[in-house]
């Protein structure tokens, strides 16, 4: 990593604490555009069939920030960025497919069956973010701990100190929501 | 709605009590609220499933969604990628349009996915390519492109096709029986398509057959799909291709060879999920109306179901056709072929029926005619050994080669022996149905029988009939019946199919060490360059063959090689060696077959080598000799007797012997007009008949004819083609004749603008159009315009391209008549100059070709 594109990380990262949303949202291109790559070149190097997305976020976080260490505000800021960002990453692919598989019944020139399969899976992404869209908009903090969680990989401790809540709370929060997306996501009101 | 904080804290109290209190806490936290009670349930409910949406980390789906998000480029080639079609294994699918707003139509590029681009996937992808470049069909996805993307994967530009898999579009209308084997018979309509091209699809499936919206049938995928005329050692391997195992007939699984009667299967099996709602049962034997329920399929649909769908290739249909026959009579209500001992009895009947005319003709006929029922009576004894079998069928070949298709009654005879040929082919197909490889030997000597008649379609047709067959029955293409086909595009001047098939036919002979039809094949090319002016590939073709057939033998090969080399060497200049040749290949077949056709193409080969030298007085009794030996033998409306009539005429001509040179060319003009597809021949005669009448002095006449030239040519080529520019030079040369400048102007701009709209300067269609162009100039002696016009051709071409390429040989054609136009202008020391380029220049090429 450029120290100019790091030190341009910090800066943003301090901007958008300070509830500057430009900054926010230059920081979110620029995780969000660093993910994408970091998945292409693990998924292309490795020829693996998974990817870990909790490495991803991390690997993010070594590439994008100085070598020397952020302090812990500015990392809690960057993971919360990220978890937005590897959610968003997820939404957009899903979406692309999923309505170009729609379109007008259009499904043409396959290599193989392997096609339908992940229609599903990507149902199945824009289905949980619309749910967890409507949890954010009754209670946000149980939504962002599914992100810090789901999406970022964090663990029950990150996720606490980055919510500035006790790993009971999150705890909580995420058993609950957890049931309630599921409830939601298979034909719950 | 119940409040998402009351629900929550219902569930916080409740859910970390044990099982045992669980029912009163629940009781407690909702106070009676029975909806909250009952969303409180579900959810703890939900809390004890192990697999919510939250428990399985998309990594699986991550690496999915990301490598489609990441792998589309936001251009490939001229296209702007749009979004993602499909993705498998091998690549993906993208909808794209082009970006530089050539078009705005809508297109799918296949991609190979990077990693996979594996020497056997390229390799499949080429073949894919060269398949559907070659499968022009309405019910067949087209290709419209394809090239190499910046990152060096190749790509296909393929019709974007909106619609639905034929089985679903079929039960969305609720479409009877009746309907839906219609639209299946569109199906095979492309397979059958396919299958003439030499290629089998190989994954015929629903998913795979779209029905779009205006209810056409298209067929998609060919990634798996294979030539059967590719190199020899594809044919026994089925390899790793990704099939889909439910629609793979038995022989893919176990690896045997894969045929046309894999995609019989492939269909049998998508008309069961079309008639029936789901594939076979896959019981031997059982019955498609019974496993489904159908009654309605019972009898003839039942029949031809299991017909197409027997484990063993060779007791399927033999071919689409006859199931497409098949169906059709189920439709109309005939009886079905599938139902065996209908069609004995038939095949009986029709014996019996066609004896007596047949036998009523000519000795050589009577003889064929007993050759084939010697075939079919042994077939009905016993078994036909397969060497009794290839005796007979080489003795029906042998029987044809020898009978004078024309006798004293050229016209009835001729349309007599078709006929036989007709009732033989007939025969062939139906009492031999479960011997095809005998039926795809005989096959191979009717279409040949047809071919000595010049009857292209059929011969094509038949031997096209006969590799399927041979396919069918498991055994590899033969290459002797891939040549022929090629013969067939050669003569009908199917220049990319001729290359396509001939190159198929040598790798097959070779790799089946099969010297003689390799040689014959190397003839065959050699001759297809000889027709477009490529004298290098001509010559190097001759130069293996010619050999091969001094030391292998077939005489009558070694002969027709050696009247193609005189016709090779008249074009270069070797007149000497040109005679030598024609005179050796002559004596030769008066030897083997006396005063025949091909005697008489010798003779007249040989008039028109002496009128070149000089030697008038011996062209002209060669020329009549020929004539003599062509009458009663040869239909008059022939290439051979139009060419002799015309070269002849030509003679006269030039020896001042006006009238009888006249009612030469009209003799030959009357004929071409009567001979079926004679235009090229109508032109020919023409512009060699307005030569003759300007050279008699006879401008206005000339211009006549000159002017008749170009209303056939347009006929032919259309008004915009570039073959149209040398016809419009010779009459740009009448008007020149009559004085009348402005016209003659006007006619060689037209050539020109021709020329100029005719692709890129170094386009092969172009460049001998051009040459065409700047011969007619310096025959009427503008040696300034048709130097300058060669040499802008040699600076559009310069040397280096390789060897083999269109480019050197359109080369090498132009500094031929570049050195032409020179002596003609009385520039020997320039003439001689080109020439030692052209052999500087051929001799570099021959040595670096290895």
């Amino acid at each position: 990593m450029s120290a100019s594109r790091s030190d341009e990380v910090t800066r943003l990262l301090h901007r958008a604490r300070e509830g500057d949303a430009e900054a926010f949202d230059a920081l979110f291109e620029v995780v969000y555009g660093e993910l994408r790559k970091l998945a292409r070149s693990v998924r292309r190097s490795s020829g693996s069939e998974t990817l870990n997305t909790t490495a991803l976020v991390h690997e993010a976080y070594v590439k994008l920030t100085p070598s020397r260490a952020l302090d812990w505000t500015d990392r809690k800021h960057f993971f919360g960025v990220a978890a937005r960002a590897m959610r968003q990453v997820l939404v957009n692919a899903a979406e692309r497919r999923s309505a170009i598989k729609r379109g007008g019944g259009q499904v043409p020139v396959s290599f193989d069956e392997a096609l339908h399969g992940s229609v599903r899976s990507a149902d199945s992404v824009l289905a949980l973010d619309a749910a967890l869209s409507d949890l954010d908009a009754a209670n946000p903090r149980q939504a962002r701990v599914v992100e810090y969680r789901f999406f970022a990989g964090l663990s029950v401790e990150e996720t606490a100190a980055a919510l500035e809540v006790s790993e009971a709370t999150v705890k909580r929060d995420w058993r609950f929501a957890r049931a309630w997306l599921a409830d939601r996501i298979d034909g719950g009101t | 709605m119940t409040d998402l904080s009351r629900l929550n804290a219902a569930f916080d109290r409740v859910v970390d009590r044990p099982a045992g209190e669980r029912e009163e806490a629940i009781r407690e936290a909702c106070g009676g609220d029975g909806e909250l009670e009952g969303r409180l349930r579900s959810l703890l409910h939900r809390d004890g499933e192990t697999t919510t949406p939250l428990d399985s980390p998309f990594e699986a789906l991550v690496a999915e969604l990301l490598d489609d998000a990441d792998d589309s480029p936001e251009t490939i080639g001229p296209y702007r990628i749009l979004g993602v079609l499909g993705r498998g294994g091998m690549g993906s699918v993208y909808l794209a349009e082009r970006s530089d707003g050539a078009y705005r139509r809508r297109v799918a590029i296949k991609l190979v996915k990077r990693g996979m681009d594996s020497d056997e996937v390229l390799r499949r992808f080429r073949s894919e390519r060269q398949i559907l470049a070659d499968l022009e069909h309405p019910n067949i996805a087209a290709l419209f492109d394809g090239g190499i993307a910046d990152d060096g994967r190749p790509y296909l530009v393929m019709e974007v096709v909106d619609g639905k898999p034929i089985t679903l579009w079929a039960d969305e209308r609720q479409w009877g029986l009746r309907a839906r084997i219609r639209l299946f018979l569109a199906v095979c309509g492309a397979v059958q398509f396919a299958h003439r091209n030499l290629v089998v699809h190989r994954d015929l499936k629903p998913s795979n057959i779209f029905v779009d919206d205006r209810g056409e049938v298209k067929l998609l995928d060919f990634g798996v799909a294979k030539l059967l005329d590719g190199p020899a050692e594809d044919h026994t391997r089925v390899g790793d291709v990704a099939l889909t195992p439910a629609y793979a007939a038995p022989e893919q699984s176990s690896g045997a060879p894969v045929t046309t009667a894999t995609d019989v299967f492939g269909l049998g099996v998508v008309l069961h999920e079309l008639l029936t709602g789901a594939r076979p049962s896959g019981r031997p034997g059982l019955r498609p109306s019974a496993a489904s329920g159908r009654p309605a399929l019972r009898g003839d649909l039942d029949a031809i179901l299991l017909r197409a769908l027997e484990e063993d290739p060779g007791a399927r249909y033999p071919t689409v056709d006859a199931l497409v026959d098949d169906l059709q009579r189920a439709l109309d209500n005939r009886p079905v072929a599938a139902r065996k001992a209908t069609r004995v009895y038939r095949a009986g009947r029709f014996l019996r029926r066609h004896w007596r005319p047949v036998a009523g003709l000519t000795a050589g006929v009577a003889a064929l005619v007993a050759g084939l029922t010697v075939v079919v009576q042994q077939r009905n004894l016993a078994r036909v050994e397969r060497d009794r079998a290839e005796a007979l069928a080489s003795f029906l070949e042998g029987t044809f080669q020898s009978v004078n298709p024309v006798g004293g009654d050229p016209g009835a005879d001729t349309l007599r022996v078709v006929d036989l040929l007709d009732r033989s082919t007939e025969r062939a197909l139906t009492e031999l149905e479960d011997r095809p490889e005998v039926q795809a030997r005989l096959l191979l000597s009717l279409g040949r029988a047809h071919f000595s008649l010049w009857n292209y379609e059929q011969a094509r047709d038949l031997w096209t009939r006969s590799l399927a067959l041979s396919a069918s029955s498991g055994a590899e293409a033969d290459p002797e019946v891939v040549r022929s086909l090629g013969e067939v595009a050669v003569e009908l001047g199917d220049w990319e199919g001729a290359d396509t098939l001939l190159a198929a036919a040598l790798a097959g002979a070779r790799a089946g060490g099969r010297d003689t039809t390799a040689a014959r094949v190397r003839v065959l090319q050699a001759r297809s360059a000889l027709y477009r002016d490529e004298f290098t590939t001509a010559a190097a073709a001759l130069d293996d063959a010619v050999p091969a057939l001094r030391r292998l033998g077939p005489p009558t090969d070694l002969a027709g090689a050696l009247y193609l080399r005189a016709g090779l060497r008249h074009e270069t200049g070797d007149l000497d060696g040109a005679i030598a040749d024609q005179r050796e290949g002559l004596e030769m077949f008066r030897a083997l077959r006396g005063d025949d056709a091909q005697a008489a193409v010798g003779w007249t080969n040989l008039g028109v080598l002496h009128r070149t030298v000089g030697n008038l007085e011996a062209a002209d009794s060669a020329f009549a000799e020929a004539l003599r030996l062509h009458a009663g033998r040869t239909p008059e409306g022939a290439t051979p007797v139009i060419a002799l009539l015309t070269e002849y005429a030509n003679l006269l001509s030039t020896r001042g012997e006006t009238a009888r040179a006249d009612s030469l060319y009209r003799l030959a003009v009357s004929r071409a007009e009567a001979a079926e597809n004679g235009g090229r021949l109508l032109l020919v005669v023409l512009a060699n008949l307005a030569q003759h009448r300007r050279r008699s002095g006879d401008a206005e006449g000339a211009l006549v004819h000159a002017r008749r030239s170009v209303e056939v040519a347009e006929a032919l080529y259309g008004g915009e083609a570039p073959a149209l520019a040398p016809v419009l030079t010779g009459l740009a040369l009448a008007l020149d004749a009559v004085a009348d400048s402005a016209a003659a102007e006007a006619a060689y701009g037209r050539a020109l603008e021709l020329l100029s709209t005719a692709g890129p300067a170094a386009s092969a269609a172009r460049q001998v159009a051009e040459r065409g162009v700047a011969r007619g100039w310096s025959r009427a002696g503008r040696h300034a315009e048709a130097e300058s016009a060669l040499r802008r051709l040699l600076d559009a071409n310069p040397p280096g391209s390789p060897p083999t390429s269109a480019a050197a040989r359109g080369r090498a054609a132009t500094l031929l008549e570049l050195e032409k136009a020179y002596r003609r202008a009385g520039r020997g020391a320039d003439a001689d100059a080109v020439r030692a380029i052209r052999e500087s220049e051929a001799a570099g090429g021959a040595g670096g070709g290895d």
